[in-house]
């Protein structure tokens, strides 16, 4: 529109009448312009500015436009890897339908070995259609590799298949911020993951000041706000959100104490603990400052306060991270501050392992005059458990005390001394320790991981030794399990206190067990424990026990009979206390004991008795199969006997000069009998008939000899005539030895010789609670393997699981074509939403023609109107009429 | 009373028709002429002459030809002339402005903003494929680019309007002389005597002048008894009578440019201007453009930070052998949150993991970054000592105070994650973009040089895709270091902020226009020759020009009757 501008009301001259000609001219031509521009681009706004609100909008909906644009093609694309998951997993299905009619076909029939065989071979042949199915690839992706779409998920090994993916899901945007699900995992379809054993064992690490405050309470953290201390009188609002670590919390609060007061902050392993300075009295409290819940959170809220403390605040319960040191689970390390007055000189002792055994070691200091700062000393009081260090008062610091301290053999062997920069913020250790100073090692418990024993993994028929050592942090173990060879996948587990195990073989049996240490106990992955129930054995198939007598009767070595019934009892734990518990098995000298196997896993008999020659064995009675349930016979045999009989305890006794050398052998075989001390004394005039007397309940074997006159051929008799050890010439040690040689007085030996060697007799069940894989190949496998072993209770438990995995595999299924479903309304959606956009989009700034151009028309006819009224205006002119 | 005195009254009026007659002819000559004030001839009755009892005229009397003008609406032409000039200026730098940004086209910031995160999109949609990792890199490169080519345009811009406004100054300089010496010259042609007639012919190129440099400057003008005109340009004055004072342009670095101000030669003081071209030039060059830029910077630097953020805590398919960081810092024992670095970390922690391909294996180590500000916190050497004491990695500070990486063997590389005190974003390891600014950013040079390095996976080298799932929601994702705002409410405000201020200012101009227009309007009324008043007046002086003719006829006739007695 020309702009309207007012015309003079007294005089018009010529200049005005023309310079608005020329503007109303130009006006025109520019709205002329503007509108043919219009109408030529259809755009009714050129530039933003044109219509603001309108451009505004405009952006704001291209935006949206080019975001849902990019929605569709990311619903179009992953429809496309959904639809050939769908058509999958409808072959997979079919397979397994087709693999559980052959096996139905020839079982619970007279059907023939070949018949079976030849159902097995076809599920062989499916078997391996699934493994292909399994392996599906689509533009470029494994289909069901999880998130690792390069993997090649399942591979056959040795007969079972092995899942090489992971569990993960992918993802995509259906919409601005809508995230929904573009693959399925393999482990989903075909369940290729055992079940994860995941520990029992709260591995509970401990808290310093490295500890990310993001790690506490299981991982949720702490919702970092402002704190309240106080002492009753005056109180500090001390603002914690910018700390990381739980040393920056101890750090804050300790450098914000109420006014005129200091705060005494420690990180004990597994909380914080707050003091205030006695001298001032009052009565510590802590409370929130804010809305954020961190004092709570902290564990150290306390409104009503105890005096000047310490307020110790509950367990921050971190969770295990990959980063964890190993030497930080399962227990604390006893710490002491040694805390002197001022700045730069406090220390914190601390045991090197966690443990109970450094609670109660005391450090104190003494001023020794004849030592110089620089060259301080340590002594040792074994009796009081209390390192001193001798400084010289006033000038010996806090570094050279350490030193000292860490310099010191029988110190450093238990104990670290470092500087306390928790209670003392900047400390340098430069400052001199006070001589008063002085702390107690306290807070240590637990027991350290047993690295050094690692683990028994069996999978797949094989049984692996795990090594452990050398493992530092979490991830060391979790790599050392997972690159092994048993196809374990180790992963802390989700609540951030244990961990879990699973395997990645289909087909197979898996079970953890201890490889004679405590290692799977403590990490609480044992797969046979004490509380398993025996109806859950064999893979749920329990113990067919009798309704009525004995399933089967341990025959110790001494020839006495235990009997048992598996259905009197719950659980192996039950089991195992009924054998220690029979009243006729209670008698130490022929006590044979049930326990866990101390390597590899099942229930281990062990007869340690002293009488009898016997072998100890198992036996099933009235026909009974629970032992072989249970593991302790294998199948199909009646019984089973230790594989070797005991072998008793010995001794070599290599006395001093020629021709005296021993060996003692105990009588009575077995384990009693290590490490029994020989020991020889001077038995005054004994001559050729030393004494010997033996004291079994202490172990101790004594001969008194007479030094210079008896021989070893008199204390061979003796020993012998003594009757719990026989007593032989060592000829290896002294070849011809004759037993002529005397034992002389200066050389008897002062050392007390130990017997070893004596082992029980053992009878090790296999483990009867293996772990499976609860996969579609798992089933197949068991299928096949029932069939051609013709073991019908096999058959069905795989049938069983056959039909579990078409369950899941339908589940599967609806979930795929659930997603497909939703995401082909979501594409409609969308694009009705494109459309109303676009629209929308077209109001804001296209051009309406028809309004364009009645516009330009009217336009048209105003410029006419205007340029001939010009004309005429400008002819009318008193020139005209002279 | 004598036939001689009448024939003097007919000369008077002969002589005052024909000044009439001049002037009219004056005005109609210069009907068409920009800026030309009218004049008028003031007549005036000749004295009388008493003869005898009788009081007789004597004719009449031309008593001054003077220009007219209402002085009062041309200081208020002169103000609404500033103010368009002013505005018109601001209107034509946001409309420049408008055509670089190029918003509601397909090749504007906003698209490729969306291509880029629709390519990130791409890779959560096809993770194995490089292809698309590959295209995220180059719409990466495009988008930095883009930002890049729009800063430095608008940097143009502004090193243009600055010529103009040092071009300005000269043209100060010479308007200002030239209403001097017409000051001067004004002076002394009308001798300070402002009834009689006036020195239109000066008056008018004075006028013309300050015509010229109101639209420069918002002048004060005030005219003196001596019809000297003194100017002022806020407290400080440029002509006073016939002095006048020069203007300079004083140089100065802003946002990186060097850029000009003017200020009095004599005694440094600035003008301060608050219409005109140049305020226009100066509110354009430092207010919109200079604004712009900042916001522009701040999109730049909030996403190369923010996203940054997410992308070092992440893994590609491939992890790295070296790195060195982007960023130095200004001294390698200085805490890390007072290093100067372009954005500032925070205390928190990160971890890095050696990836060893050989053995399949991945070892994390925590690393501190302990800037809690209380005790000895984190430096650079700090930071490249706990670095260096993890197996299979080595790092140490540079000659140019960068953190430098490389692997141990050919077997092992590293990579980062969970990082919660963004040092890695600040140094600039394992980022997506470097550069902390628009004119900066670019897409860093180990990811250019390796897309697959693009950081899609959180839980290990190609393990997943979870970093590109938050990458990809970028754009809605609400920022720590912008209290909260995602990054398309960043860019919103700053089209918001352009398109609202386009529109403003163009209405603000057209207003100014239609101001000045009506003024003008008004102006011209007073001021401006209407040929057809002329002609009548022409006509009317012509017509007493032959009637006083006529007069002196008869009074010849009178005299020859006389003569021939």
């Amino acid at each position: 529109m020309p702009r309207i501008t007012p015309i003079p009301t007294t005089r018009i001259s010529d200049l005005f009448s023309r310079q608005r000609v020329l503007s109303q001219l130009g006006a025109d031509q520019i709205d002329l312009q503007r509108l043919q521009t219009q109408i030529s681009t259809g755009r009714r706004v050129q530039l933003p500015s044109d219509d603001a609100p309108a451009a505004l909008r405009g952006i704001a909906l291209q935006r949206l436009i080019e975001q849902k644009t990019q929605a569709r093609t990311n619903l179009q694309i992953n429809q496309s890897y959904l639809s050939a998951t769908d058509s999958a997993l409808s072959n997979i299905s079919n397979l397994l339908t087709d693999s559980r009619a052959a096996a139905q076909g020839v079982l619970g029939t007279l059907s023939t070995a070949e018949q079976r065989e030849s159902a097995a071979t076809q599920i062989d042949r499916a078997l391996e259609q699934l493994i292909d199915a399994g392996n599906q690839k689509f533009r470029g992706r494994y289909l069901f590799a999880g998130s690792k779409t390069t993997q090649l998920p399942f591979e056959g090994r040795d007969g079972f298949v092995r899942f090489n993916g992971n569990e993960q899901q992918l993802q995509s945007y259906s919409d601005v911020d809508v995230l929904f699900n573009s693959s399925i995992s393999g482990s989903r379809v075909f369940g290729a993951l055992s079940l994860p054993v995941v520990g029992s064992a709260d591995l509970n690490p401990i808290v310093s000041a490295d500890t990310l405050l993001s790690d506490l309470n299981g991982g949720q953290g702490i919702a970092l706000g402002t704190i309240r201390i106080g002492d009753g009188t005056v109180s500090s609002d001390i603002d914690l959100s910018s700390a990381s670590t739980l040393g920056d919390i101890a750090a804050l609060i300790q450098a914000h104490p109420p006014p005129g007061r200091a705060l005494q902050v420690e990180i004990t392993h597994r909380a914080l603990k707050i003091s205030l300075d006695a001298p001032g009295g009052g009565n510590l409290q802590i409370t929130e400052a804010d809305g954020a819940n961190t004092a709570s959170q902290l564990g150290i809220y306390s409104v009503a306060g105890i005096g000047v403390g310490p307020i110790t605040g509950q367990d921050l319960d971190p969770s295990l991270r990959l980063t964890t040191p190993l030497a930080d689970l399962l227990g604390t390390r006893a710490v002491a501050i040694v805390s002197s007055s001022g700045d730069n000189n406090n220390l914190r002792i601390e045991a090197n392992a966690i443990g109970a055994a450094a609670n109660g070691y005391a450090v104190n200091f003494t001023n020794d005059p004849a030592v110089a700062a620089g060259s301080e000393t340590v002594s040792f009081n074994a009796g009081t458990s209390t390192f001193t260090v001798h400084i010289a008062a006033g000038q010996s610091t806090a570094n050279q005390a350490a030193a000292a301290l860490n310099a010191h053999p029988a110190f450093n062997a238990l104990f670290t001394a470092s500087l306390d920069r928790v209670g003392d913020q900047a400390n340098d250790g430069d400052a001199p320790v006070a001589l008063s100073a002085a702390g107690t090692l306290a807070g240590g418990a637990g027991t350290l991981l047993d690295l050094a024993s690692g683990l028994q993994v069996s999978n797949g028929g094989q049984t692996y030794t795990i090594d452990l050592s050398g493992a530092v942090t979490v991830e060391d173990l979790l790599n050392k399990l997972n690159q092994s060879p048993a196809d374990l996948l180790a992963t802390i587990n989700p609540d951030g206190r244990t961990l879990s195990f699973r395997s990645r073989l289909s087909g197979a049996d898996f079970a953890i067990g201890e490889n004679g240490g405590t290692t799977a106990s403590q990490l609480g992955v044992r797969s046979l424990t004490t509380a398993v129930k025996l109806d859950s054995l064999n893979h749920g198939l329990g113990v067919h026990s009798n309704a009525e007598g004995n399933d089967f009767l341990i025959r110790r070595k001494d020839g006495v009979e235990l009997g048992f019934r598996a259905a009197d009892y719950e659980t192996i734990g039950d089991l195992i206390a009924a054998i220690n518990n029979n009243p006729n098995n209670l008698d130490p000298n022929t006590r044979v004991t049930a326990q866990l196997a101390t390597r590899g896993n099942g229930i281990e008999l062990i007869d340690n008795g002293l009488v009898g020659s016997g072998l100890l064995s198992i036996h099933k009675v009235n026909g009974s199969q629970a032992a072989e349930d249970l593991g302790l016979i294998p199948v199909g045999q009646p019984s089973l006997s230790a594989a070797a009989p005991s072998i008793p305890a010995t001794a070599q006794v290599a006395l001093p000069g020629p021709n005296n050398d021993l060996v003692l052998t105990a009588n009575q075989s077995g384990p009693q009998r290590n490490g029994v001390q020989i020991s020889f004394t001077n038995g005054g005039p004994v001559g050729a008939s030393p004494l010997v007397t033996f004291n079994p309940l202490a172990g101790q074997l004594t001969i008194a000899v007479e030094p210079g006159v008896t021989t070893a051929n008199d204390i061979l008799a003796q020993i012998n005539a003594q009757g719990d050890f026989t007593a032989a010439l060592n000829a290896v040690s002294e070849p011809g030895n004759t037993g002529l040689g005397i034992i002389a007085a200066p050389s008897l030996p002062t050392t007390p010789v130990l017997t070893a060697g004596g082992t029980p007799q053992s009878i090790t069940g296999r483990e009867p609670h293996p772990q499976e894989t609860e996969s579609a190949f798992n089933a197949l496998i068991r299928l096949r393997d029932a069939l051609r072993v013709n073991n019908s209770v096999q058959a069905d438990r795989a049938l069983a699981l056959l039909d579990d995995s078409n369950l899941t595999l339908n589940f599967a299924r609806a979930e795929v074509g659930a997603t497909q479903q939703a995401l082909d309304v979501l594409d409609t959606r969308i694009e009705d939403e494109s459309i109303n956009l676009e629209q929308a989009l077209s109001e804001d700034i296209d051009v309406d023609l028809a309004t364009a151009i009645s516009q330009l028309t009217a336009r048209q006819a105003a410029l006419e109107a205007s340029l001939r009224m010009t004309a005429q205006l400008t002819r009318l002119t008193l020139l005209e009429f002279l | 009373m004598s036939l001689f005195s009448s024939i003097q009254l007919a000369n008077n009026a002969l002589r005052a028709n024909q000044i009439g007659l001049q002037v009219t002819g004056q005005n109609i000559a210069n009907a068409n002429t920009p800026g030309y004030i009218r004049e008028e001839v003031h007549l005036s009755p000749a004295p009388t002459q008493r003869i005898g009892n009788l009081l007789l005229g004597l004719g009449v009397n031309v008593s001054a030809v003077t220009q007219k003008i209402d002085r009062f609406l041309e200081e208020r032409l002169r103000g609404a002339r500033s103010d368009r000039t002013h505005q018109e200026v601001r209107e034509q730098t946001f409309q420049q402005l408008e055509s670089l940004y190029g918003e509601l086209g397909d090749t504007d910031l906003s698209t490729s903003l969306n291509n880029f995160f629709g390519s990130i999109h791409d890779i959560l949609n096809q993770p194995e494929s490089p292809a698309t990792r590959n295209l995220a890199v180059l719409k990466g490169k495009t988008l930095a680019t883009d930002v890049q080519r729009l800063a430095s345009r608008v940097d143009a811009l502004r090193a243009g309007i600055n010529k103009r406004i040092v071009s300005a100054a000269d043209d100060i300089n010479g308007l200002t002389e030239r209403i001097r010496v017409l000051n001067a010259r004004i002076a002394q042609s009308e001798g300070g005597d402002t009834s009689a007639s006036e020195a239109v012919g000066l008056r008018d190129q004075r006028h013309q002048a300050l015509t010229e440099l109101a639209k420069l400057v918002d002048i004060n003008v005030s005219e003196q008894p001596s019809g000297a005109v003194s100017v002022f340009v806020g407290g400080e004055y440029l002509v006073l009578d016939d002095e006048a004072r020069a203007v300079e342009v004083e140089s100065y670095t802003d946002r990186g440019q060097t850029v000009d101000r003017i200020r009095i030669a004599a005694t440094n003081a600035p003008l301060d201007f608050s219409g005109g071209e140049v305020a226009g030039l100066v509110a354009g060059r430092d207010e919109i453009l200079g604004t712009f830029l900042d916001d522009l910077n701040r999109l730049a630097g909030a996403l190369a930070f923010e996203f940054n953020r997410l992308f070092s805590s992440g893994q590609g398919l491939n992890g790295y052998q070296s790195l060195v960081s982007e960023s130095a810092v200004d001294s390698p024992a200085t805490p890390l949150d007072e290093a100067g670095l372009p954005f500032t970390p925070v205390n928190g922690a990160f971890e890095v993991q050696v990836y060893n391909r050989q053995t399949g294996l991945t070892r994390t180590t925590k690393i501190l970054v302990d800037l809690n500000g209380l005790d000895q916190d984190t430096s650079l050497s700090d930071l490249a000592a706990s670095i260096d004491a993890i197996p299979g990695v080595q790092a140490a500070v540079d000659s140019q105070n960068r953190l430098v990486l490389s692997a141990n063997s050919a077997d092992e590389e590293f990579t980062f994650a969970n990082d919660t005190s963004g040092v890695l974003a600040a140094l600039g390891v394992n980022t997506f973009f470097s550069g902390h600014d628009a004119f900066s950013l670019s897409v860093h040079s180990a990811i250019a040089a390796d897309p697959l390095k693009f950081a899609a996976s959180r839980g290990g080298i190609g393990e997943d895709t979870n970093t590109a799932v938050d990458l990809a929601n970028f754009l809605d994702r609400p920022l720590n270091s912008q209290a909260g705002q995602p990054l398309s409410a960043i860019y919103d405000k700053l089209t918001g902020d352009l398109t609202q201020g386009a529109a403003v200012a163009k209405s603000v101009a057209e207003g100014a226009r239609v101001f000045e227009d009506a003024l003008s309007g008004q102006s011209l009324a007073v001021s401006g020759v209407s040929i057809d008043e002329e002609v009548v007046r022409m006509i009317a002086y012509q017509r007493a020009f032959q009637a006083s003719a006529k007069y002196i006829s008869a009074l010849d006739d009178l005299l020859q009757l006389l003569v021939n007695l």
